[in-house]
């Protein structure tokens, strides 16, 4: 078994080379492991690895083939890079170049304040939407003059992590 | 306050009724200054203005934020003081008149004016301020005939003076701290003093015994400029055992909505002595283990492990100043690490592909100490 997987930004070949009970012998790019990786609880793994144990914990993330990993101290983000996920990356590839376009949200929130209208001209640093979450307000700026195409929310919506907002030219 | 002999930080005793009004005070009390709340607490609607040019609209958001969290949009300016610690008195008082403190709380760990991390008794303390301050703290109390938990907020400068702050006319969130060291239930009091009854205590029955520190863990992002983190709780293991305390409200399955302060829950440590204390929280944050949503608690324990934050010594700029060491701390994942991750996700997907092969991974592994011990491991016992 073979799979293109991404962690965080960097993309890596896993290719599985042997596997008995809970010893696993995989390859990652061009560096081969012995590991033994055994699941402990749901979403849960213990891996040995040169004498050294470590706790992973595994969730799924927004589809199947995303998975947040957290060790101890860190936190990473993990695509399954199959088929599939290329061809909707080729797709989607056009839409890419656009998104320096699209203000969008890293967090859901409550829109609160939208201080511009369709067809303003706005200026690099100018705050065109502001949006609450758990209290805290947050602006949301333009990077470089601009002028605002489409405001896609109203005043009080409830919107969700990466959702568009507003499509600027 | 001034007519009761509590000293205050020079400002404004009323609310700011135009932009206008807000550059005259500036030019009166110069920069910089903070603006706050009328009605507020825990952080929201401040701004402090630096320079004159983001004063206006300084103003708008404080007014727009206070509106939000407390339906109030009245905001105030006061003089902002450089390398201040934020020490706070508990008081209590009864309707005979009758009020006593029950010592000072330190919260100078802030960010962005929200308290962090408190602890009891102050590293900076000494008897006589105790004194001094607690008399202060019940004079402030006496000048407005105070009944139930009330807490006087002060700003101490570098030279140990004291300015009072606000006055907290609620039980705070740091008030297990207090209850700990001088072993009061302070609901059980507001309850007593609500019901009509006198203090069953004199100013000179109350001893602070030990040390306690408390950490408030929020539902945010500390690698992500802490944004906010709602959302789907998946697991939580809380940690147990002597001198420990959680106050919180989340459990595996609950859904953290966006509408509410980050804030969902609080470690509170007790120990003989202060390194004790810290020891404690640090096991206590280790053993903490909440999944599904990010939180504060690997930042906590990077505070906790801050040489300054052992020592003692620190003032409420602490999180600016240290914020990129903060930030970096305690970090063993290297190269293999990342590798290791990424195995697991291959194992745990290609084990999703084919739910009933005979590969799938088993709890079981050739020594059944050895298995009990990983199993555990996971869940940090």
């Amino acid at each position: 078994m073979e799979l293109q997987i991404k962690i965080n930004e960097r993309l890596t070949n896993v290719k599985l080379i042997s596997r008995e009970k809970n010893q696993i012998s995989v390859s990652v790019d061009d560096k081969i492991y012995s590991i033994d990786l055994c699941k402990v609880e749901e979403n849960e793994y213990s891996a040995i690895y040169n004498g050294k144990s470590q706790n992973i914990e595994i969730v799924e993330g927004e589809s199947s083939k995303k998975y947040i990993a957290n060790t101890y101290y860190k936190s990473f983000e993990i695509e399954i890079v199959d088929a599939e996920t290329r061809y909707l990356q080729n797709r989607n590839k056009g839409l890419l170049n656009q998104e320096q376009n699209i203000i969008s949200t890293p967090m859901p929130g409550k829109i609160v304040l939208i201080p511009v209208k369709v067809n303003e001209k706005v200026k690099a640093g100018q705050t065109v939407v502001v949006i609450s979450a758990m209290k805290m307000e947050s602006e949301y700026k333009v990077t470089r003059d601009a002028v605002i195409k489409k405001i896609l929310i109203n005043l009080n919506d409830t919107v969700k992590s990466n959702q568009p907002l507003i499509i600027i030219e | 306050m001034i007519n009761a002999g509590v000293p205050v930080v020079p400002g404004t005793n009323r609310k700011i009724i135009s932009n206008d009004d807000a550059l005259n005070i500036i030019k009166d009390i110069g920069l910089p200054v903070i603006i706050k709340a009328s009605s507020g607490g825990g952080g929201k609607g401040m701004r402090i203005v630096e320079h004159e040019s983001e004063l206006i609209n300084a103003v708008r958001m404080a007014k727009s934020e206070a509106m939000t969290a407390f339906g109030d949009d009245s905001v105030y300016i006061e003089k902002y003081i450089t390398e201040p610690h934020h020490i706070e008195f508990q008081i209590l008082g009864d309707k005979f008149g009758n009020i006593i403190h029950l010592c000072e709380r330190e919260c100078s760990i802030q960010r962005r004016h929200q308290k962090v991390i408190e602890e009891t008794p102050s590293p900076i303390m000494t008897p006589e301020l105790r004194e001094r301050m607690g008399q202060t703290a019940i004079a402030a109390g006496r000048s407005v005939n105070y009944e139930g938990v009330g807490t006087v907020e002060f700003l101490v400068d570098s030279n140990l003076n004291f300015f009072f702050l606000e006055m907290n006319t609620r039980l705070q969130v740091e008030h297990p701290i207090t209850e700990r060291v001088v072993g009061l239930d302070l609901v059980k009091e507001q309850i007593r003093v609500a019901n009509g009854e006198p203090l069953q205590y004199k100013q000179s029955d109350i001893r602070q015994l030990g040390h306690a520190i408390e950490c408030r863990i929020y539902a945010e992002d500390p690698d992500n400029n802490f944004m906010p983190s709602p959302g789907l709780v998946r697991h939580i293991t809380e940690p147990r055992g002597l001198g420990v305390r959680i106050d919180g409200y989340v459990y595996a399955g609950y859904e953290i909505p966006i509408y509410y302060d980050p804030m969902i829950s609080k470690v509170i440590v007790w120990a003989r002595k202060r390194d004790g204390a810290i020891d404690r929280m640090k096991r206590a944050l280790y053993e903490y283990k909440i999944s599904g949503v990010k939180t504060s608690i690997k930042y906590l324990e990077s505070i906790i492990k801050h040489p300054a934050f052992k020592a003692g010594n620190y003032d409420t700029h602490f999180i600016e100043k240290y914020s990129e060491e903060l930030k970096n701390s305690g970090d063993p994942c290297d190269a293999d690490c990342e590798d290791i991750a990424v195995i697991t996700a291959f194992i745990e997907y290609s084990d999703k592909l084919k739910k009933f092969s005979e590969h799938q991974i088993q709890v079981s592994s050739d020594v059944n100490w050895k298995s009990y011990g990983r199993s555990k491991g996971v869940v940090r016992i």
